[in-house]
């Protein structure tokens, strides 16, 4: 996967200016990537519903999250400002989503990340904040997760990464 | 130089071999002496006759001995690999029934926890519907809930750690948490550079550039996983034992795995006593090294395994193509 510097930088201010729910009415951007067509579906779903959130894109791997991202280089308007991935969501088992969000943040790239799985999350979300302090957030799949529960954690993650 | 070094050893095994030299040596005795004789008695012509009798002779004889090296390096040859064969045999025999020993031991376990944990949960949540007991969605929901999440969920996540996808540093922080100490390889953790061609100008002038990441093979990283999760737990045994630490890096081409506690030392005894099956089911199919020592406040057990780097063609297999 090959991706140029110049269209991955996205300017701190702009970011800002698009995440900060407090100053700006706009809604933040959210793309999923979920393998469990059912879970996408409900996934889709609340943030669909969701004033305050604006879903722009929704897939199937990590695969097809990746080749969409290379048809849009210019990422400033395209990449979201919330992420959430099923940490195994890729036709390739050995590819996991937690490992790749790292890497598109650890080279500049602006966005918090919202990860689901039915794994145990605890050593995850630590290792992970190692490389990158904030906005990772995890939610485990049970059958007590409710709406509620996903659209506080994307908007507390999404805070995360805007300074106070 | 190699025949010549083999015809003793050829000789001390083929018969034939010693017979036909035996032969060789009185005939070129007969010749030697016929030539000296003749050289005084007979003119120039029928000297030259006889020496090309000798010639033929000796050409005759030569191709024969030659024959009976071949044949003889031949019957070594096949000898050898019979040995290799028996060898490799009863290797085969020995990992075959490490294997069946593994394969029983994880069905009874399995068909255990089938019966004897999961059954039981089941049958209990009908009759407790069936009679009424739970006559609330919400309930029923509550108990399906636990089943799935204290039983089934955890056995499975035993059998096969679904953080070893993730990374061995996952895998090995969410074992370790509470019980050991982690000590790793920079090149293994998730900090390390993952090797997608994914770059910026600001991270590759990036002050803290981070080293590239070490990949270890599928099969590696579920050995290490497990030869860890072994010394831990019998670390854990000694009641003695109040730190352990776990570390692992590589080493030139090696993966070395050092589980130190600071329990109390073992006897030599001991040492040979100590079960282990496990780390040595994982050490012969990988060909590696296990040894445990008493050192300084503690005993450590260090297990070496091969480590080879995956090549570029590898990964992009691997990528690609989903290869191992």
């Amino acid at each position: 996967m090959f991706i140029h510097a110049k269209d991955v930088a996205i300017p701190l201010g702009c970011w800002l200016e698009k995440t900060s729910p407090m100053n700006n009415s706009q809604p933040l951007t959210v793309r999923i990537i979920e393998n469990d067509p059912d879970f996408r579906e409900l996934l889709n779903g609340i943030f669909e519903r969701s004033e305050m959130f604006d879903l722009v894109g929704s897939y199937d791997s990590i695969e097809a999250f990746g080749a969409e991202m290379l048809k849009h280089k210019t990422f400033n308007s395209w990449f979201p400002q919330l992420m959430v991935v099923d940490v195994m969501s890729s036709s390739d088992p050995r590819v996991e989503g937690a490992s790749f969000m790292s890497a598109l943040r650890a080279e500049g790239l602006q966005f918090a990340t919202l990860l689901i799985s039915s794994m145990e999350f605890g050593a995850l979300l630590r290792v992970l904040r190692k490389s990158q302090a904030n906005g990772w957030a995890a939610l485990q799949k049970t059958s007590r997760l409710t709406e509620q529960d996903i659209i506080e954690s994307a908007k507390a993650v999404c805070n995360e990464l805007v300074p106070s | 130089m190699n025949s010549l070094i083999d015809v003793p050893r050829i000789l001390r095994r083929e018969r034939t071999s010693w017979v036909r030299l035996v032969v060789i040596a009185i005939f070129i005795t007969f010749e030697v002496y016929s030539i000296y004789i003749l050289h005084r008695e007979i003119d120039e012509q029928a000297r030259t006759l006889v020496y090309l009798h000798i010639a033929v002779a000796l050409m005759v004889l030569s191709g024969g001995t030659a024959d009976a090296i071949i044949n003889a390096k031949r019957l070594l040859k096949i000898e050898e690999a019979d040995k290799q064969m028996t060898n490799i045999s009863s290797k085969y025999v020995s990992t075959r029934e490490l294997l069946f020993r593994i394969d029983n031991e994880t069905r009874e376990e399995v068909g255990a926890w089938l019966h004897g944990t999961l059954q039981p949960q089941l049958v209990r949540l009908a009759k407790d519907i069936r009679t009424n007991k739970l006559n609330d969605c919400e309930l029923v929901a509550q108990r399906v809930d636990e089943i799935a999440e204290k039983y089934v969920r955890d056995y499975s996540h035993n059998l096969y750690p679904p953080a070893l996808a993730i990374s061995i540093e996952v895998a090995l922080e969410t074992m370790l948490e509470g019980r050991a100490e982690l000590v790793l390889d920079e090149r293994l953790t998730n900090a390390a550079d993952l090797g997608y061609a994914i770059w910026s100008s600001e991270s590759e002038t990036s002050s803290n550039k981070r080293v590239q990441r070490l990949h270890l093979a599928a099969e590696i990283s579920y050995a290490t996983y497990r030869i860890i999760e072994e010394a831990v737990a019998n670390a854990e045994k000694k009641s003695s034992t109040t730190r352990i630490v776990v570390d692992v890096r590589i080493e030139g081409e090696q993966v070395r795995i050092s589980v130190r506690d600071n329990g109390d030392p073992i006897s030599d005894n001991a040492k040979a006593g100590l079960g282990h099956s496990v780390i040595n089911a994982f050490i012969q199919k990988f060909h590696g090294t296990m040894t445990m020592n008493n050192v300084a406040n503690g005993v450590e057990v260090l297990v070496l395994l091969p480590y080879k780097a995956p090549t570029l063609a590898d990964m992009l297999h691997k990528r690609f193509q989903g290869g191992a």
